[in-house]
């Protein structure tokens, strides 16, 4: 592979893993918050299409 | 994860775009099919988002957790896919053989990849692996893509889910159908994996840069995403959404049509089939947004539009 092509996947492949660290880390930073009042999955989420289902 | 990422359409696209046609980056169908890649796993799973969003409260974050989750997509998918995929299928089949797979990203994927089992040691195995995962990560991908029209159906017609699914499920078999009955040489299955998979998920990223640049407002669309967001949007993102953004898809869509709509044409008035796949399209196209437009009818009979004003803004607060 070319100087370039060595060049351009490092820059492409680096910017991408750069912002993925700093995801995490903005992630894993957060203060910890009452899982209760945060989550709010499918358990919590009534769309009411089963009710009468039949 | 690794493994199942490289058979996913984006790994594919990227390699298909980069090998395609020579890799040559004058021609305007490498452009977009390397933005349809990325397309495909931003801008285009937004289809997705819109839908899951509508499911948060109004001060859930969506900034960083949606940035998270696509830069690890991007990361797992087209970095780590592209890196295995393009490599081994250059060594294992070669550019000659390559270039003539390139043309169709279920080609590479199904045709090129078993050729690179083939010469491996323990290839059977590994193949077996590889195809594996690919049928775990296609069922979740398809649920996910699956999911918002379920969810259409039943908030738009008031289906029950029963009936939703099963609507979608003849959809869905009308499709699969169509393509299983014209399965030589995939021509049905390349005709629309290429008219649907990179041309119009093109045509849909370039609306909605559009409709968030110039219809919704960088100033209203920067308020709405920081409404409980964990990190700020800087600034500059915003110009680069109305600006740069929307001027770089349209540039490489004009320069495709300039150069290659011509000739995608005549290949599909040559061939039968390929012509049946974009009446296809066509006809389905147009029934959908039939139903979106009785759905929006129905919508407004409701009164559920009477909670939004003339600027779109909730007059009461969102569950």
């Amino acid at each position: 592979m070319t100087p370039l092509g060595w060049a351009i996947m490092v820059m492409s492949i680096g910017t991408v893993l750069t912002l993925l660290t700093f995801c995490l880390y903005k992630v894993f930073a957060l203060p910890q918050m009452d899982v209760e009042e945060s989550l709010h999955g499918p358990g919590n989420i009534d769309t009411e299409d089963t009710l009468d289902a039949d | 994860m690794v493994s199942a990422s490289c058979g996913t359409p984006a790994a594919w696209g990227g390699v298909s775009a980069t090998a395609a046609i020579g890799g040559s980056l004058s021609n305007p169908q490498t452009w977009l099919a390397a933005s349809e890649a990325d397309i495909l796993q931003s801008v285009g799973r937004l289809r997705d988002h819109v839908n899951y969003a509508s499911y948060l409260k109004r001060n859930d974050d969506v900034v960083l957790s949606g940035l998270t989750s696509t830069s690890m997509n991007e990361f797992f998918e087209v970095c780590l896919g592209g890196l295995i995929t393009l490599p081994a299928a250059f060594m294992f089949i070669g550019p000659v053989l390559l270039s003539k797979y390139a043309g169709s990203t279920f080609s590479l994927g199904f045709i090129a990849l078993p050729g690179v089992f083939d010469k491996m040691p323990g290839g059977q195995f590994f193949g077996f692996i590889w195809f594996f995962m690919l049928f775990l990560a296609a069922i979740t991908s398809s649920i996910s893509m699956l999911q918002p029209v379920i969810a259409f159906f039943e908030e738009g017609f008031g289906l029950k889910r029963h009936a939703s699914a099963a609507i979608l499920g003849m959809l869905t078999a009308g499709g699969t159908g169509f393509v299983v009955y014209f399965s030589k040489e995939t021509l049905a299955l390349d005709t629309l994996d290429f008219w649907i998979g990179t041309f119009l998920i093109y045509v849909l990223a370039m609306l909605q840069t559009f409709v968030y640049g110039w219809i919704f407002g960088i100033e209203r669309g920067e308020a709405e995403a920081h409404v409980g967001a964990h990190i700020r949007i800087p600034r500059a993102v915003q110009y680069l959404l109305k600006y740069v953004t929307p001027v770089y898809l349209l540039v490489i869509f004009v320069a495709f049509c300039w150069t290659n709509l011509p000739g995608k044409i005549d290949e599909i008035l040559a061939k039968p089939v390929a012509l049946a796949s974009v009446i296809f399209i066509g006809v389905l196209l147009v029934f959908l947004m039939v139903l979106v437009r009785i759905a929006g009818i129905r919508w407004a009979k409701e009164g559920r539009y009477d909670r939004v004003d003339a600027q779109g803004e909730l007059l009461e607060e969102g569950v």
